[in-house]
């Protein structure tokens, strides 16, 4: 495990001692402590529209055109080409059927509008993690390309040991709340965004960063980003004032 | 090439010996070497085998559009039906209740491909989404020449853009879409644009209904003004009339007094007159009477020349107020006042008409009437329509558009909607079709698809219909069979059913186990009645 948990310092050395103008003084492999909320979650899923499913929405949203008979005259195409979209459309939740009048339903209005073909997908299980000093959300990319460990022990091959920068703050109750309610939940989620969720316990995970200290203050390296990493080093910061604070 | 997911987990996992024997089939049919379809021509092996496993694949998590596929072909357990279907129904009519299998023996010839046609057109018409396969593009071809046109039909292994091919279908489509659309897009076009010739004219209406509404109420006051104006006239000019005025009811009193004096003194005289011991004391009266009736001749003669008097002093007081000056001038406003409303009125009655001309076409002849409620109630309800006809014709200008330009958009839900798809058994298990479904596949000359080959279309239809022959010859030769069975069949495999899956075809094996109601043969049968215009 401890092999492909994090680059060895070797190679952050010299991360470090190519970037102009830095002078590192000390490496100190750290151990952030961090959240991981395990969910089974309802996701969103966005796919490209065809053509006539998605002109078949905006008639219905934009053009208050709602009978598949109508509508088939509208567009100049057969009265079955209609229904079967139709059919399709309700059958992903974008369209709802009330005798022969169509309506969209709120899935469908916010396709429209973004112009994408969402998709809901119950029972996912998908793993959010917090920052374990604010309860901020990770963003995604370092969420995926991080190695998270479940105990706050890591050692390298090349003997490097990682030590944990004290214990995570208690992620606050509402964390998963807050973080599905933000506009930009995709940024936290990834492209499969949970629109409800039953959520565990959080459990407490460790995530190994290299903090650097420089002339000018400290750089932090961890798996996600090739150099610095400026949101590692804003968590490393508040652990830092943390620490200091304690 | 797409697959398919499943999950293998969550699926009852039933028959599990039965697709192990269909997976090993495949593997043996891979090197005993093609089996009935041998006419169809070369194609890539290691996907017509990644297509047949999919299947099996499918087969075996309960990913089928049918759920009882398995039990049917496993072990030959069919969905309860025929106890509510009328014995006079036809092969046809059976064919689309049945609901899961349905086998029609018949041998090849005209017969039978007209009742195929039959049985594909029936389903199409109910509304139905219908896979045709069978093992060479050739008998696929027989049943599409002889459709009738209406239904959208698609030969998904005609590559170019040949009849019947997806590209044809795209480019009818889009043509269609063009030809049918045309009318209403041009009576959309005055309601397109921002500002559109439709909001123009609506302002103006707008405009001219405010104008006419104010114009409304300066004629309403003109009026006023007229008559006020009249009445300071009268009261100026009019004290010689009211003296005759007085005059006229003097007279009028007086004449009615005398009238009524009258009409005592004659009732008086008539009851002395027939009373016998008064009759001698008439004189009186009769001359009290006389001299009433010469003072009531005098006072109507007097009321006469009154009322007259008072009529010619009415008439000059009349003509003395028309001609007044301030009067005539109150007079003049109004007229003018009146006038202009009702110009107003007809200006926002010409913008109405131009809008109702751009709604004919489009939602039918509006009514209205031409008055400044009825023209209000239109410009309302033209105000109301606005937003939805101009969301209309931008939709439809863009969807033009987008059907002007040729595109591979439109072919995988042309392939998703269509009525029709045709193809060969293999060929219903190329990537595009990997997520399609259908109401029914028909499998023509089912009897010499092997099993394996015919659950490609088979996973993906909720019925199916296996038409073909019965007492062919196998389909691989027997003992090459045995012997490959009886030296490379795994121990533990059910090593008659694998020779049967090698030799034998789907309709042999289906046809053998279904009840009665589920197989019909043709040749029993009396013909398909013609249709008119075959």
């Amino acid at each position: 495990m401890t092999e492909a948990a994090h680059l060895p310092m070797r190679e952050v050395v010299r991360r470090a001692g190519a970037l102009p103008g830095v002078r590192p003084r000390r490496f100190v492999p750290l151990l952030l402590p961090m959240w991981a909320v395990d969910v089974v979650a309802t996701v969103r899923e966005a796919h490209p529209y065809d053509v006539f499913d998605r002109y078949l929405s905006r008639a219905v949203a934009e053009a208050g055109l709602t009978r598949p008979a109508e509508l088939a005259a509208f567009f100049g195409v057969e009265p079955a080409l209609v229904i079967r979209t139709a059919r399709f459309l309700e059958r992903i939740g974008h369209l709802r059927r009330d005798g022969d009048e169509l309506t969209l339903t709120e899935l469908g209005h916010q396709s429209i509008k973004d112009g994408r073909r969402y998709l809901l997908t119950r029972g996912r299980r998908i793993t959010l993690r917090f920052d374990g000093r604010g309860g901020e959300p990770v963003p995604y990319a370092h969420a995926t390309h991080a190695v998270w460990l479940s105990e706050p022990v890591l050692e390298l091959p090349d003997g490097t040991v990682f030590a944990p920068v004290g214990p995570a703050r208690p992620l606050p109750s509402n964390a998963v709340e807050l973080l599905l309610d933000r506009p930009d939940v995709a940024d936290f989620t990834g492209p499969a965004v949970p629109v409800e969720v039953a959520a565990a316990e959080p459990r407490p995970v460790w995530l190994p960063v290299y903090a650097v200290e420089c002339e000018d203050g400290p750089l932090v390296f961890g798996w996600a980003v090739d150099g610095p990493d400026p949101y590692l080093l804003d968590v490393y910061r508040r652990h830092a004032g943390q620490s200091e604070a304690d | 090439m797409a697959s398919t997911l499943v999950d293998l987990e969550q699926s009852p996992y039933r028959n599990e010996g039965f697709c192990a024997v269909l997976e090993l089939a495949v593997a043996a049919a891979r090197e005993l070497g093609p089996g009935g379809d041998r006419a169809r021509p070369p194609r890539d092996a290691g996907l017509d085998e990644r297509v047949q496993r999919e299947a099996i694949l499918r087969l075996r998590s309960g990913a089928t559009a049918n759920p009882g596929l398995l039990p049917l072909l496993a072990e030959g357990r069919f969905a309860a039906f025929g106890a509510d279907v009328p014995a006079s129904l036809g092969e046809v009519g059976r064919a689309l209740a049945v609901p899961d299998v349905f086998c029609l023996v018949a041998t090849p010839g005209t017969a039978r491909t007209r009742t195929v046609c039959e049985i594909v057109r029936s389903a199409a018409e109910r509304g139905e989404r219908v896979l045709l396969t069978a093992p060479t593009p050739p008998l696929v071809d027989a049943v599409i020449a002889a459709l009738p046109d209406g239904a959208t039909v698609i030969r998904t292994d005609q590559t170019g853009s040949g009849p019947g091919s997806i590209d044809a279908a795209s480019a009818a489509v889009q043509q269609r879409i063009l030809s049918r659309s045309q009318a209403a897009a041009r009576a959309l076009e005055p309601w397109l644009g921002d500002p559109s010739p439709a909001t123009g004219w609506l302002r103006r209406l707008d405009t001219a209904l405010t104008e006419a509404a104010e114009a409304q109420e300066r004629a309403g006051r003109a009026a006023a003004h007229r008559e006020a104006t009249a009445r300071a006239a009268r009261d100026r000019l009019g004290a010689p009339l009211a003296a005759l005025e007085r005059e006229l009811a003097t007279a009028e009193r007086a004449a009615a007094a005398t009238a009524r004096e009258v009409e005592l003194l004659t009732a008086a005289l008539r009851r002395a007159e027939t009373s016998r011991l008064r009759r001698w004391r008439t004189g009186r009266p009769r001359t009290m009477l006389s001299d009433a009736v010469r003072r009531a001749a005098a006072a109507r003669s007097a009321l006469s020349r009154t009322r007259s008097a008072y009529e010619e002093g009415a008439r000059d007081t009349r003509t003395a107020i028309e001609n007044d000056s301030v009067v005539r001038a109150a007079a003049e406003r109004a007229a003018f006042a009146d006038l202009a409303a009702r110009r107003a009125l007809e200006s926002a009655e010409r913008s109405a008409h131009q809008l109702t001309r751009m709604l004919d076409g489009v939602l039918g002849r509006p009514d209205w009437t031409a008055d400044h409620a009825g023209l209000t109630g239109f410009a309302d309800r033209c105000r109301t329509l606005e937003p939805t006809l101009r969301g209309r014709a931008g939709l439809l200008r863009e969807w033009r558009q987008r059907a002007a330009r040729p595109s591979r958009q439109l072919h995988a839900e042309l392939l998703r909607y269509a009525d029709v798809i045709a193809t060969s058994c293999l060929g219903a298990g190329r990537p595009e079709h990997a997520d399609l479904e259908f109401d029914l596949v028909v499998v023509e000359d089912a009897s010499r698809v092997p099993v394996p080959a015919a659950l490609v279309p088979l996973v993906r239809a909720r019925r199916a219909v296996l038409v073909g022959e019965t007492g062919r010859p196998p389909l691989r030769d027997l003992e090459s069979v045995r012997a490959w069975v009886s030296a490379r069949c795994p121990a533990g495999t059910d090593a008659a059913e694998l020779t049967a899956l090698l030799t034998g075809s789907v309709f042999d094996r289906v046809a053998a186990r279904a009840p009665e109601p589920n197989r019909a043969g043709l040749d029993h049968l009396p013909p398909v009645p013609e249709r008119p215009g075959d």
